[in-house]
């Protein structure tokens, strides 16, 4: 009778466990599947890839936040974005050339035309927007 | 033993007296608790197999079961930090390669393209308050809060549809900006006895000349109305620049 009681007793505990191991396994598979998924995202090289969104938009200045974040990558973006990336750097470029050439800094604001000149070459399709970027930058210095 | 009845002898084993025919009690009493005897252990034994199966049955349960709650745990963990992984392996690259994060570094600053500096000391997580990077500890310090005055000072003007961010964003990146050049002039003013004897003086005060320029230039405010645009607090200043960059 007692054993009866103690067979009745563990397979209950071996049902729970069953059942619990079933719902670690889960958390397990699902805890997997997250780590995966943050490493890809984290070697991502378009995690910041929200360019042609601010392009879109007419926003360089959040373009060049974001070309900032990966500047040093040794491919900041995929080929992709590539574009819009150089659209970053061109408008980076130039505003600080402007500023260069309004205080007479000859050397910086020929080092940041030159990169200008080669941000403009990346844009290829998008030059359009480097563009945009010279017409809005006339106003500066007198800049408002 | 002797027979109780007639003296004869009698073995453990022999219910009745083989002489007289009494019944050995002893005997018995023996083979009663023989049977007792047996009876429990076979109930033993029967708990103890029992028990050792059920055992065997939840042990390799719990084990499975804790191995998979502590795996589950270890990659939550692990996913929760995977967004440094690439940071770390950057950083580590750049530190044991000091001469040549050095020599990059000495460049940007050497062009005066402290942008590219800060963004490429952040990109690798350059440890400057860690050898053999320490020197540059005051430059970068001061970099960083420059970059953020050039970033915001760009906000202001790089926008296509100007009147949408005068109408929507403009009170906000103003007051941002002027928080960034409180936070740049702050910095220069807490480490200016450090920054004295710093390496790289002659970079910090490249920077603060910039931004003092930058204030004529993007802002047009010029010597001493720039002097006195620094001390006015975060919205009077905010106020003015609105004034100057929305009416006009």
């Amino acid at each position: 009778m007692r054993n009866a009681h103690l067979r009745k007793r563990s397979s209950g505990i071996v049902r729970f466990l069953n059942v619990l191991i079933v719902v670690t396994a889960l958390a397990a598979v699902i805890s997997l599947i997250r780590l995966v998924g943050e490493f890809r995202s984290a070697f991502d090289r378009d995690r910041y890839s929200d360019l042609e969104y601010y392009l879109q938009q007419g926003e360089y200045a959040d373009m060049v936040r974001q070309y900032y974040y990966r500047y040093y990558d040794v491919a900041p973006f995929s080929s992709a974005h590539e574009e819009a990336y150089h659209v970053a750097g061109y408008a980076d470029a130039a505003f600080r050339h402007r500023f260069y050439e309004a205080i007479g800094d000859q050397e910086r604001a020929e080092a940041l035309a030159r990169r200008m000149e080669t941000e403009r070459k990346g844009s290829g399709s998008l030059a359009i927007a480097a563009d945009d970027i010279d017409r809005l930058l006339e106003d500066i210095p007198s800049g408002h | 033993m002797k027979c109780r009845n007639c003296g004869g002898e009698v073995g453990l084993e022999e219910r009745f007296c083989p002489y007289c025919g009494t019944p050995n009690e002893q005997a018995i009493r023996h083979f009663q608790n023989m049977a007792d005897y047996q009876e429990r252990y076979a109930a033993t034994e029967a708990n103890v197999v029992g028990a050792a199966k059920r055992y065997a049955q939840i042990i390799p349960r719990v084990v499975a079961a804790l191995v998979l709650l502590i795996a589950a745990v270890a990659m939550a963990v692990v996913a929760e930090k995977a967004y440094a992984f690439p940071e770390q392996m950057r950083r580590r690259a750049a530190e044991k390669d000091p001469e040549g994060t050095i020599a990059v570094m000495e460049g940007y600053l050497a062009q005066g393209d402290y942008l590219a500096f800060a963004s490429y000391a952040d990109f690798n997580d350059i440890r400057s308050y860690n050898s053999p990077f320490e020197a540059y500890y005051g430059v970068r310090w001061v970099a960083q809060y420059y970059k953020d005055v050039v970033l915001r000072m760009e906000r202001l003007y790089l926008h296509q549809d100007r009147e949408q961010w005068a109408a929507r964003r403009a009170p906000d990146d103003i007051q941002a900006l002027c928080r960034s050049l409180e936070d740049f002039f702050d910095t220069l003013e807490r480490g200016t006895r450090d920054m004295a004897s710093d390496a790289h003086r002659a970079y910090i005060e490249d920077m603060r000349g910039n931004v003092m320029e930058m204030l004529q230039v993007y802002l047009g405010l010029e010597g001493e109305e720039a002097e006195r645009f620094l001390t006015l607090s975060t919205n009077r200043k905010a106020a003015l620049l609105e004034e100057v960059l929305l009416d006009a």
